[in-house]
């Protein structure tokens, strides 16, 4: 298991520096350069070929692609991310500011789209056929199939403009600081509740419709058959025996979500005005701010991999049949 | 000089859609001509104004910033050295007087008031102004699109604290626009570290009524009042700018109080703003800015050599139905390529008719007859028969040039309509690479268009991307760069605009307002020659009036 996980550690070196290097190039293709986007179709003036030239050396980009690539690699042997083109700030100043609050809104959508999605497809498994199966079935398709920014707006307009209830901009109200400890955090948690809501709704509809698929599987399986012979209850053969080896290819799936843990929404961290990862990256890319999405693209591979590297241990861990060696 | 315009795929914003446009909405909207605020009764002080911002700002250093969301934010942070007041006057604000320009128009004086000081109470002088001259013209330093302004500036003497005098290379009227677009940023905190990453940068020590509050990266940046301000005290107890990105989402803000002004969209002007609730809180102003959207045609091309032949394009080209349909009537046809509003624009000269019938026969007189009969226009073997660039995305693009292109088919020209993405269409205009290219410009104040219409600012020197050429033009714009005088200057312009309508180097196609609600509780908003903002003082000494709730809902 040491000699799996070392051996697999190692192989995300290349892996990495291949992604690295297949988005830096793609990256570098795109139409245009940063000079030319901060300066025009935003403000005043075009700018003369020779301080054109100038800028371009300032930001280090008038040396060939391959040029770039190492000095940017030899910077992040250090683990120094540079600074982005638009503020000058340092790169990683700026994923941290907004990692919180990614990190914050995707953790609960996580937590609240497994916790409803786990009984209500274990439900729906043992209940095939069931008025509720179908009734949940198509809800969830439904709901699924519905455009996230279209639900957004409406809901804006229903809790935030009609009924007053709830805020849609941003985290925290203007004078949140004023509210005291427990109504600075009623505040942010209210901030919370539409954007949670639909970026939830959607993996919700898909997990559960996951573990129902995965929960039939083994709901067919001989020892489930072979409990029920036994006589044994109910209650703890769905418990006991279906749940926990539903769980198994959930736990694979969990492993792949992580990494949206940290990539942000775009749409929705547009319309809610969430200061996320999301707004950053496209920012940056519509800027041609290389060094920003290096930095977001880097972490999240790395997330990625490390993150599938974890669901594999956990499938081991939780399914003897599989080793590793 | 690559000082005064901006390219723009203005018509990317501007997304409205033919289908049920038809106008109807109520009028109540004061035009740009009548809306000075009502002060029925004195302004008071306090109360708190909350603005849209569309974009994040990236810096609040005035040598730095480039887009128009941070100077929404710097106009309340910073003093100029003069500026233009609403009706496009120039007038001192850290200035004493009016510059004073020496008989060869070589020199041109400054003095700074004496009683004039930044935010942490270290006056402000002559030294100031130029650490900050200093910076822009730094080629470390990427300050480009102010740079530009000075490209002709040869040096900048110090006399005493107060006294500066600007030298220029030879006499050049914008000289004196360039000295409004200097607003001095403070020497003592400046000089200390790296300029690029300066703390002030995000926490700056300004000049002008308002002083940085707090700021929330991409949530909101706070502006509160400045009360050691050196000019007349500012009203508002604080100015917030929220990012709201969403123009659907900062209409919602604006319905429920979170917001108090906004630009709308077309849409949300005609269907969206005109419930009597919403007048009832809202005025709704609409105003024009320093733009206008326009074809070049490429005069190197086979096609577009003649000017007969551009002529007619411009007039197979239904402006005016664009206008009603697309615009409700709002936008303005232009005839020029100067700003509608500005005393260089002719308004005797009138646009361009549509007339499919007078177009053919120019044609045929330009020798572009079908001869072989595929109805399709040809000349020497050559068809007529061109690639039309356009943004991709772009609405409003699309549907004007289909428009174009279903006349022109009519006419026997085939016109090819090819979308790209921005940056590529910037670019393949900035090259002179096309037949005929549609975007927009935004203009200075100041009217020389030097840069875009003489033969000499062809790709890839300059903004003459259409390849015009017209010894006479050139000649008028060269003087017109020279003159002080600005009736002498007005005469001038007057006859590049003539010479330009009646040659059409480009199709001229309309200026579009902006449009914008803002609440009623706030008093003395003025529109400028210049819209709301930009001009002195701005919106600086709005106020809240009495009973107008002081106290907006705040979430």
């Amino acid at each position: 298991m040491l000699h799996y996980t070392l051996r697999r550690l190692l192989y995300l070196i290349p892996t990495l520096l291949g992604i690295t290097i297949v988005t830096f190039v793609v990256v570098s293709l795109a139409p245009g350069d940063p000079v030319e986007l901060i300066n025009r179709g935003q403000m005043d003036a075009r700018i003369s070929p020779e301080s054109y030239r100038q800028m371009l050396h300032l930001y280090g980009l008038d040396d060939p692609v391959h040029v770039r690539y190492l000095v940017w690699l030899k910077r992040l042997a250090t683990l120094d991310f540079g600074r982005s083109f638009l503020d000058q700030r340092p790169v990683i100043e700026k994923i941290l500011e907004r990692l919180p609050a990614t990190l914050a809104l995707n953790a609960a959508s996580l937590v609240i789209s497994l916790v409803f999605a786990v009984p209500l497809g274990l439900y729906a498994a043992v209940r095939q056929h069931s008025k509720l199966d179908k009734l949940g079935g198509t809800a969830l398709y439904l709901l699924y199939s519905l455009p996230e920014f279209w639900v957004a707006l409406l809901l804006i307009m229903l809790f935030g403009v009609k009924l007053k209830l709830l805020p849609f901009h941003g985290m925290q109200s203007l004078d949140a600081e004023d509210l005291g400890f427990f109504g600075y955090w009623w505040d942010r948690l209210l901030h919370m509740v539409l954007p949670t809501f639909c970026l939830t709704y959607g993996s919700l509809a898909f997990l559960s419709r996951f573990v129902r698929g995965s929960s039939l599987e083994v709901i067919r399986q001989d020892y489930i058959r072979t409990a029920r012979a036994k006589g044994l209850d109910e209650k703890r053969i769905v418990y006991q025996h279906v749940f926990r080896n539903t769980m198994i290819p959930v736990l694979t799936l969990l492993g792949l979500l992580l990494p949206t843990l940290v990539s942000g929404s775009i749409i929705l961290e547009s319309i809610f005005s969430w200061p996320g990862i999301g707004n950053l990256f496209f920012t940056a890319v519509l800027a041609r701010d290389y060094p920003v999405v290096m930095g977001l693209s880097f972490v999240t591979a790395v997330l990625i991999l490390l993150s599938t590297l974890v669901a594999d241990l956990l499938y081991a861990w939780a399914d003897p049949r599989v080793t590793y060696r | 000089m690559w000082r005064c315009l901006r390219l723009v795929i203005s018509m990317v914003a501007l997304t409205a859609s033919f289908a049920g446009c038809g106008g109807g909405g109520n009028r109540s909207e004061k035009g740009a001509a009548d809306s000075t605020g009502v002060a029925s009764t004195e302004p008071r002080s306090g109360g708190t104004v909350i603005r849209r911002l569309e974009s994040e700002c990236k810096t609040l250093n005035w040598v730095l910033y480039t887009t128009q969301y941070e100077i929404f934010v710097l106009r309340h942070l910073y003093d100029p050295i003069v500026d233009f007041n609403q009706a496009g006057e120039m007038i001192p604000v850290l200035a004493a007087a009016l510059p004073i320009v020496s008989p060869d128009h070589l020199r041109i004086t400054v003095t700074l008031r004496k009683d004039i000081h930044w935010q942490d109470g270290t006056p402000i002088t002559s030294r100031d102004v130029k650490f900050t001259l200093d910076k822009i013209r730094d080629p470390k330093i990427p300050a480009i699109n102010k740079e530009a302004y000075f490209e002709k500036l040869d040096h900048l003497e110090i006399v005493d604290d107060q006294t500066v005098v600007f030298v220029w290379k030879e006499p050049f009227a914008p000289s004196l626009y360039a000295i409004s677009q200097l607003w001095p940023i403070p020497e003592h905190v400046y000089s200390q570290g790296d300029f690029m990453t300066n703390p002030a940068n995000r926490k700056p020590v300004g000049s002008g009524p308002f002083m940085l509050e707090e700021w929330s990266s991409s949530q909101y940046i706070k502006l509160v009042r400045y009360d050691g301000y050196h000019g007349k005290k500012a009203y508002l107890d604080r100015i917030i700018f929220k990012v709201v990105e969403d123009d659907a989402v900062a209409l919602n803000m604006l319905k429920a109080g979170e917001l108090d002004e906004m630009r709308a969209t077309q849409i949300q002007w005609e269907k969206q703003t005109n419930a009597p609730d919403f007048t009832a809180r809202f005025e709704k102003y609409h105003y024009y800015v320093p733009s206008y959207n326009y074809i070049s045609w490429n005069c190197r091309s086979g096609w577009f050599s003649d000017p007969r032949v551009r002529r007619a394009m411009t007039m197979l080209f239904d402006r005016e139905s664009i206008n009603t349909k697309m615009y409700s009537g709002f936008a303005r046809l232009v005839s020029g390529p100067f700003y509608i509003n500005s005393w260089a624009y002719d308004k005797t000269v009138k646009p361009l008719p549509f007339d499919p019938q007078a177009a053919k026969q120019l044609f045929d007189q330009a020798g572009w007859s079908d001869s072989d009969h595929d109805g399709i226009r040809d000349k020497g073997g050559k068809k007529f028969d061109f690639e039309l660039l356009i943004a991709g995305g772009s609405n409003t693009a699309a549907q004007f040039s289909q428009l174009l292109q279903e006349e022109c088919g009519k006419a026997g020209i085939r016109v090819r309509i090819r979308q790209v993405e921005g940056s590529t269409l910037f670019d393949r205009i900035e090259k002179g690479d096309f037949d005929a290219s549609m975007s927009g410009w935004r203009l200075d104040l100041d009217p020389d268009v030097f840069d875009t219409f003489h033969s000499s600012m062809t790709p890839p020197t300059g903004l003459n991307h259409g390849f015009y050429r017209n010894p006479t033009v050139d000649s008028l714009l060269v003087a017109g760069r020279r003159e002080f005088d600005q009736a002498a200057r007005e005469r001038i312009y007057h006859q590049v605009h003539r010479i330009i309508a009646e040659e059409q180097p480009c199709a001229f196609i309309n200026a579009v307002p902006e449009k914008r609600p803002i609440a009623r509780k706030i008093h003395g908003v003025v529109i400028s020659f210049n819209g709301p903002y930009d001009f002195w003082p701005g919106a600086n000494y709005w106020w809240i009036g009495e009973g107008d709730g002081t106290v907006a809902a705040e979430h």
